[in-house]
């Protein structure tokens, strides 16, 4: 399914019209829907996923006269209000990543469990050498220290764009990511001198 | 790999498969439209796909079928919050909801059919279990996938599957553990003779060779007592007076003699018991619609959500009595769009008899059309998920 023909290429633009004509949002959607999808399924899981990813789009169509081209470009503000649907969803996230990390510390368990989605998972994670502490290390975070982290290690957003998601500066933005990274190495057992403190995006 | 690379690769779940595009897109033209073809719902009443985030309380990993219940909560939740809104009261606000069901019917009208009426339904209903450690609900459902022609009684096909059957809420997965979790169910009427009725384990579909062309020569209105030709079908009346006088029996005037169950809510279980399944032309359905919406005592309710959380424009009253002697609202929701039936949704106002373990606010039943289509080619087997 795709979004009617537009000649119309820019983002705010397109919002701005879908103000008059609503139709015109779809263009959005068929932009974002499954980069959207991807970020929400991943802190969430795909059954989660499958609601908040296209409630994310309900609600930016709601307040898109709300929708400021001078606060940020539109990639973020979707992103940001995905990010507030997931906090919804704290608990349910968090058993997600105790659950991951169940199953990366012990798959064959995992494989007798009804959900065999777990069981891939941790066929998938232990196959790419990640480290089961990993995703424990997750549930520790504060919720500002794992929304930035996961923008951008799932997303792969740069740190503008965090900053306009969250609406906050890129200078918090900076210091939650390195916070966030050492937790991550902690967890994974001790410190690596040479790559602490690095910048990313 | 870094830390951060290797979070991306432990969370990555992929991007969404086509369907979950499809009905995303399909929920939001529905929104789209209602702004460009709908009168502006006072803040109240705005769809309340946001009340999903109930469902984040509910235990990570129960299947869809939970999801559905939360958002069928956040629907009753929804009711109870716009009945007694403040200001409301101006009739042409009143207005507002069943101007928006009526241009559900309008919609509807505009359809066109085709040979075979298609139908992906889901039905599901609050069972209660006895347990040492405390009562609990578990929802059994399933899936039904059928087709029938228009023109000829005989020429249908139903495939069903079992779901698997969860515990309702939170609460009742709570105390569905402290029982041991148990993967069997009795049936609570006869835990003796059904033990083990409702199970966690789904099956697969399966069509039964005894449902294929069911009817003999006639299609059967379910309840009514009527048997129609596929003529008599397509000629049913596209007034709403004379639709209703052609669905009600005459038994049906002195319900509280014949035990059943009284109230708007009743009109609408029977007449959508009377259609259930039958390809109705396009008009008629419309008719349909607008029969319910002018039924006393009946009352539209604007925007909602149904279980699937798709949005719609509803319809709902009371139903009271019956052999348990409870009361339950019961609402039916249509497609803004084409006027399409979405779901009926039955919740607890108040429990009684053997419904006595349903709180109120619980959602007793609700039966979801997950698609209705009209197509001229021969449908074969259901969807693969």
């Amino acid at each position: 399914m795709t979004a009617p023909p537009d000649v119309v290429t820019d983002d705010a633009t397109v919002i701005e019209r879908s103000r008059h004509d609503p139709d015109r949002f779809a263009v959005i959607y068929d932009r974002y829907f499954p980069e959207i999808y991807h970020y929400v399924a991943a802190r969430l899981g795909r059954d989660v996923a499958d609601d908040i990813a296209a409630e994310t789009f309900y609600a930016a169509f709601r307040k898109r006269d709300r929708f400021d081209p001078a606060r940020g470009a539109v990639r973020p503000w979707l992103y940001g209000i995905a990010t507030n649907l997931v906090g919804g969803h704290r608990r349910a996230e968090s058993r997600r990543y105790t659950a991951l990390a169940r199953a990366a510390a012990d798959p064959r368990a995992a494989e007798q469990r009804a959900d065999g989605h777990e069981a891939r998972v941790a066929a998938r994670v232990a196959a790419e050498g990640v480290r089961p502490q990993l995703a424990a290390a997750l549930t520790a975070l504060s919720d500002g220290d794992r929304d930035v982290l996961l923008l951008v290690a799932i997303s792969g957003l740069p740190y503008e764009e965090v900053a306009q998601a969250l609406e906050i500066p890129v200078g918090t933005v900076g210091s939650r990511m390195n916070r966030a990274r050492r937790r991550l190495r902690e967890a994974l057992g001790g410190t690596d001198p040479t790559r602490a403190e690095e910048s990313h995006g | 790999m870094d830390e951060v690379t290797m979070i991306g690769a432990l969370l990555d779940e992929g991007g969404p498969t086509r369907r979950v595009t499809t009905e995303g897109r399909e929920g939001l033209d529905a929104l789209m439209h209602s702004a460009a073809t709908l009168p502006a719902a006072p803040p109240q009443a705005a769809p309340r796909r946001d009340g999903r985030r109930l469902g984040g309380r509910r235990p990570f990993g129960i299947g869809l079928g939970l999801v559905a219940v939360g958002s069928a909560a956040a629907v009753a939740i929804a009711v109870l919050g716009s009945g007694g809104a403040p200001g409301s009261g101006g009739s042409s606000r009143a207005d507002g909801p069943r101007r928006m069901v009526l241009a559900a019917a309008v919609q509807a009208e505009r359809q066109t059919d085709g040979r075979f009426l298609v139908m992906h339904t889901k039905h599901c209903h609050a069972e209660p279990v006895r347990a040492r450690t405390g009562d609990y609900i578990v929802q059994p459902c399933h899936e039904t996938w059928e087709w029938r022609a228009r023109d000829r009684a005989n020429d249908s096909a139903i495939w069903t599957r079992e779901l698997p059957t969860r515990p309702q809420t939170p609460r009742d997965t709570e105390l569905w553990k402290r029982a041991g979790s148990p993967s069997t169910f009795p049936y609570h009427e006869a835990p003796d003779v059904l033990p083990d009725q409702y199970r966690t384990r789904p099956t697969l579909w399966k069509e039964d060779p005894s449902d294929r062309d069911e009817n003999p020569e006639k299609f059967l209105l379910p309840g009514t007592g009527l048997q129609l030709t596929a003529r008599e079908l397509r000629d049913l009346p596209t007034d709403p007076k004379q639709l209703e006088r052609v669905l009600s029996r005459p038994d049906r005037k002195r319900p509280v003699k014949r035990g059943l169950p009284i109230g708007p809510g009743q009109r609408i279980v029977e007449m959508g018991l009377a259609v259930d399944g039958v390809p109705l032309p396009p008009k008629v359905w419309a008719a349909f619609i607008r029969m319910l919406a002018d039924t006393p005592g009946v009352r539209a309710v604007g925007r909602v959500t149904d279980p699937m959380g798709r949005p719609g424009v509803a319809l709902e009253g009371t139903r009271t009595g019956g052999p348990t002697g409870s009361t339950s609202m019961e609402r039916i929701i249509f497609d803004p769009r084409t006027g399409a039936l979405l779901a009926v949704v039955a919740t607890t106002v108040k429990g009684a008899g053997s419904k006595s373990a349903y709180r109120p606010g619980t959602v007793e039943s609700y039966k979801l059309f997950i698609e209705t289509r009209w197509t001229d080619t021969r449908p074969t087997t259901p969807p693969r998920d």
